[in-house]
């Protein structure tokens, strides 16, 4: 759980501009400590602003119209749902067969008479990339184009055509480029290209007069160019599914006509579907209103819901057989199934309201076998006055084989690493821990070390095993060393086993055993080949150890219950 | 008078102190022989400082043959116990035949026997000899008495003997082997009062200071006559390097015990997943970022493995499709099965409840795992591509988001954090999903430390379970971070030695 994901989108809100929205005066403070009530998290308080993150869920929090609606409600000072309408006034885009095989599906809008201003352009250009990253998936399912409507002759055609076919200015650009010109040349181009790939027809959308306006999903034409001045909006959102981008075009169309104005529908004429766009009206959801009470704990009235409900900007209605019709504004696209009203009920009453009580769930709690028997291995080690020590499991080839001498094999690696650092699920523990001693050179000798961990490698799939490592090194460490700690283990735990003479090149010759124990491979045990030492630049000799714990359990398990109960998971 | 040579004045002192003590003693009090101590004592003596008394005694100890027979008895006291056991009268050839004591212990034996009047011999008229307890064997002979004293005492002096034990003396005596008489002598020295003023006048000698307190001084009691060294009592220690627990391991241990003193009962499972587990299974949508190879480790050989659990398939890409029968509208794309069969590095502890869930159905369950798990993250202060999550679930007909609450309240308040906040929060997952915060003193701010929800029917229906699931999980290296000072990450595996052996031990009190 607790995902975070990397680029969780992050609005900055400045207190005085809030409350120019909400219509009343509130200070940071006040932002702070109940924004958080609706789901978005504060990542900064500054004096004057506040920055959050609001979740991929909930894209009509990310920007300021949006959020003044959920905080008025939330607060309840305004609670209830806001009714959205478009009128139709004959705009058209008509969609070729051509993009069918592209980017098929596109929905479009008209606002007008929006109060633009330098602040209100830049949030609404701030949701639009927003919304590429998120629903849009960057925007490879879902590309928005803002366009200056004023310049546009209608109808507007949506149409497939061959790189060179066409060119027109690019935004932000001086001079007309091809469509491939600008995937091969401009940087935005470059970054998109992928999601055109195998294709050799690009979508690009051009009005009656044969201007082209955009090349979705890469740019815009710097012919519909937005400036603090537009107030007339015409919008084109492609996609790869019509759902989607009837979704996208909501929470933006909603969020601009919140500045004032008004939304205009476009029809949309293809020849796989035909479609009036955008579709404000509310949806409707029913929930049992039984399933809220059992799944929140709480015995809500029906006022309460309807109230929790309210404060979300949802409403409903109370119909037969105990069930609930909930109403859902067009931006809220978020909601699936009832159990997301459930939600919104509880956010409506308010977390903070709800009081915690344990589990009536009776249960005898109980350890696994096998990570006790790990734990109990360590506290052996312990006792011999070993330290612990972790390391990550991902390591590199270079650690785990070239300065060990190893030609690599039965290793697995990960396919795309941020770091060569991390390239390999580590095949043994004591090139990790020959890496800790080489960090502590400093610190008091002896120093005797060892690791739990887990190692993996490639037999029929992906092997993964509990291994224990240890180290020792003083200046005059040696096998006899690791003998010590290793018959004392053995002793322990009642098992008997020996070392049997074996070539290995991270040891010296003469010097290095395989552990066998009921004649089974148990591990590992020498001094390390000064060679290797030196690749470590280690100073003082070291004697290590590795045991394969799963072995040593299996034996273990055979011993003590006579071989009941051996688990070989 | 003569000035006293060393060794006198060496015994003097010893001789003063203890007051009487035979030379044996003073010799090992001195650290002198017991050669030099005669001829101090003899000086002494003829100073008037001390007297000497030879003291001679003879002492008893018990002889190899009795120590032999100790555990079973005296010869005589065998026969007739043997005579008892057979009616009280056997024929003696046949007796001697069944006792198993030699020939001279035998005849030895019978001949006390007789002396005591335990039994009686009388050849027969068949010309047998026989032998017949007198029932008078009853009572112990001085004989056995003595050696029994003997047994207690190990030694006995001769002048301690009582009338009787003098008699078995005697008769002990004459059987051979069975008692050792020796003479001691003893040669007591004790301090006169010319002698006590003396060893007052000579005063202390300049005695011998010490670092060491060897087994030697100790044996030969000679640390009675030296000085210890004064230490510096603050002067550095040698070092004792304890072994310990990686602090983050001892948090893991501990939140391990919590889990289970609630009734919890741990699960695990493997590094190396199926996507359609990790991913898929939680109803997060193929196209999510979170899947990314910028975000998600993706196994590199082998690449993909079949989905063991054939018959969850259909509804799981149905759900994803369309909703299938949940009730969702599900997420509307083309659900590929080749996305789901990859592998990848679990990318999170639910995989495993997730699991738990399936293979558990609907019983009341409450199990949580602590395991590591992999985002392919760009190593920084604030995150590590690899680190510890704990998971857990409650599976209840009756459960709810209280409950959810109150699981949580109860682990942080027993890992000593009471004051907790609950917030809105979302996961693909979860609805409604909840994240807690504790708030923690010394950093005088709200940390958020677990994410949690119920299970969306679209993650529990495909698995055959319509109860709630509660489910939460986190990270673990934060808390241990705030527990043990730590401010950036990598520290917790930097295993640099000098901290891991010093950091001063923390635990929980809640």
């Amino acid at each position: 759980m607790a995902q975070e994901d990397s680029e969780t989108p992050v609005v900055t809100l400045e207190a005085e501009r809030f409350s120019k929205f909400l219509g009343r005066s509130v200070t940071v403070g006040e932002i702070a400590e109940k924004i958080p009530w609706m789901g978005v998290d504060i990542e900064d308080v500054e004096e004057e602003s506040i920055k959050i993150e609001y979740n991929p869920n909930r894209p009509d929090l990310g920007i300021i119209t949006g959020l003044a609606k959920a905080y008025r409600g939330i607060t309840r000072q305004e609670v209830g749902l806001i009714p959205y309408e478009a009128t139709g006034d004959g705009y058209r885009l008509i969609v070729e067969e051509s993009v069918r095989r592209v980017r098929p599906y596109v929905a479009s809008a008209v606002a007008r008479d929006i109060p633009m201003d330098e602040e209100t352009l830049i949030e609404i250009i701030s949701l639009q990339e927003d919304l590429h990253e998120g629903l849009g998936r960057g925007r490879r399912r879902v590309s928005i184009g803002i366009h200056n409507l004023d310049v546009i002759e209608f109808p507007v055609y949506y149409r497939a055509v061959g790189g060179e076919e066409v060119r027109f200015t690019p935004l932000e650009e001086e001079g007309e480029m091809s469509p491939l010109e600008i995937l091969e040349g401009l940087e935005k181009g470059r970054a998109y290209a992928h999601i055109l790939e195998g294709s050799d027809l690009y979508p690009i959308i051009v009005d009656a007069g044969g201007n082209v306006l955009s090349f979705p999903p890469i740019i815009n034409a710097d012919y519909t160019r937005l400036s603090p001045d537009t107030r007339n909006l015409f919008f084109d959102v492609t996609a790869t599914d019509m759902r989607t981008a009837e979704k996208v075009l909501n929470v933006l169309l909603t969020s601009i006509i919140d500045y004032g104005g008004e939304a205009w529908s476009v029809s949309v004429e293809a020849p796989h579907y035909a479609k009036v766009t955008p579709d404000l009206s509310s949806k409707e959801i029913q929930v049992e209103v039984k399933a809220i009470r059992t799944l929140m704990g709480l015995d809500l009235s029906n006022d309460e819901i309807l109230d929790s409900l309210r404060a979300c900007r949802l409403d409903g209605e109370f119909i037969d057989e105990g069930k609930i019709r909930v109403l859902i504004p067009p931006y809220r696209v978020d909601v699936m199934h009832p159990v997301d009203i459930v939600e919104e009920v509880s956010i409506g009453y308010g977390y903070w309201r709800i009081e915690p009580t344990f589990p009536r769930t009776f249960q005898i709690g109980e350890k696994d076998r096998r990570r006790s028997f790990l734990s109990s291995v360590s506290e052996v080690l312990m006792g011999l006055g070993l330290q612990e020590v972790m390391n990550l499991t991902l390591s590199s080839m270079e650690e785990q084989f070239t300065k060990m001498g190893l030609e690599p094999g039965d290793h697995v690696k990960v396919k795309n690493p941020k770091s060569l650092e991390y390239e390999v699920l580590r095949r043994w523990i004591i090139p990790d821990l020959l890496e800790v001693l080489r960090t502590s050179k400093k610190e008091q000798y002896p120093q005797r070390i060892f690791e739990i961990g887990i190692v993996a490698y490639r037999r029929q799939g992906v092997q993964e095993e509990n291994h224990l490592g240890i180290a020792v090194t003083h200046g005059e460490a040696g096998y006899s060393d690791a003998k010590s700690i290793l018959d004392a283990l053995l002793q322990v735990l009642g098992i008997e086993a020996r070392g049997e003479p074996i070539s290995h090149p991270s040891f010296i010759e003469g010097r290095v055993g395989k552990i066998v124990g009921e004649g089974r491979d148990l591990g590992i045990i020498g001094e390390i080949s000064p060679h290797v030492l030196e690749g470590f630049q280690l100073d003082h000799p070291v004697a290590a150890m590795e045991m394969n714990l799963e072995e040593l359990y299996n034996i273990y398990l055979e011993k003590t219950l006579g071989g009941a109960g051996v688990d070989r998971s | 008078m003569r000035d006293l040579d060393v060794y006198e004045g060496k015994a003097l002192r010893v001789i003063a102190q203890v007051k009487r003590g035979d030379v044996g003693r003073i010799a090992e009090l001195t650290g002198l022989n017991e050669d030099q101590v005669r001829k101090a004592v003899q000086g002494l003596k003829e100073r008037g400082l001390v007297t000497l008394t030879v003291l001679e005694r003879e002492t008893i100890t018990l002889g190899e043959k009795a120590r032999e027979l100790a555990s079973k008895g005296m010869p005589e006291r065998l026969i007739v116990d043997a005579l008892d056991q057979i009616g009280g009268r056997a024929e003696l050839i046949k007796l001697k035949e069944q006792m198993d004591l030699g020939e001279s212990d035998f005849s030895a034996g019978l001949g006390k026997a007789l002396e005591n009047d335990w039994v009686k011999i009388w050849k027969a008229a068949d010309n047998k000899t026989w032998v017949e307890t007198t029932g008078k064997a009853g009572v112990k002979s001085v004989e056995e008495l003595l050696i029994q004293a003997l047994m207690e005492k190990e030694v006995v002096s001769t002048d301690d003997l009582g009338e009787g034990e003098e008699e078995a003396l005697k008769r002990l005596l004459r059987r051979p082997r069975f008692v050792e008489v020796a003479t001691t002598r003893t040669e007591m020295v004790e301090v006169t009062a010319l002698g006590e003023k003396a060893a007052e006048e000579i005063g202390v000698e300049e005695v011998e200071a010490v670092t060491t307190l060897s087994p030697d001084l100790i044996k030969t009691g000679r640390w009675r006559y030296v000085a210890f060294k004064p230490y510096d009592l603050n002067a550095p220690s040698f070092p004792i390097f304890v072994g310990r627990r990686h602090p983050l391991r001892e948090l893991i241990e501990e939140i391990r015990e919590i889990f289970v003193s609630m009734g919890f009962v741990e699960i695990g499972g493997p590094l190396v997943e199926l996507a359609f587990w990790n991913f898929d299974a939680l109803f997060q949508p193929q196209d999510h970022p979170a899947r990314d190879m910028q975000d998600t480790f993706y196994i590199l050989d082998p690449e993909a493995s079949e989905i063991p659990d054939r018959d969850l398939i259909d509804p799981v890409r149905r759900t994803h499709e369309d909703g299938w029968e949940t009730g969702s509208t599900g997420w509307s794309y083309r659900w590929s099965l080749e996305e789901a069969e990859k592998l990848v590095l679990r990318t999170h502890t639910t995989v495993d409840t997730v699991r738990d869930v399936y293979e558990a159905g609907e019983t009341p369950r409450k199990s949580f795992v602590v395991g590591n798990v992999f985002r392919n993250e760009k190593v920084t202060f604030k995150h590590t591509n690899e680190f510890f999550q704990v998971d857990g679930i409650v599976i209840d007909e009756r459960a709810n988001l209280r409950e959810l609450m109150g699981v949580l309240s109860e682990f942080f308040r027993r890992l000593g954090m009471r004051k907790v906040r609950f917030w809105p929060s979302y996961f693909p997952y979860t609805e409604p999903s909840i994240q807690a915060s504790v708030y923690v003193e010394k950093l005088g701010k709200w940390i958020e430390l677990l994410g949690s929800g119920i299970f969306r029917p679209e993650v529990t229906m495909p698995l055959g379970v319509r109860w709630p699931v509660l489910a939460w999980g986190g990270g673990i290296e934060r808390m241990a971070m705030i527990r043990y000072d730590v401010e950036d990450i990598r520290d917790l595996y930097r295993n640099d030695l000098g901290w891991l052996r010093r950091i001063p031990k923390r635990l929980s009190l809640p």
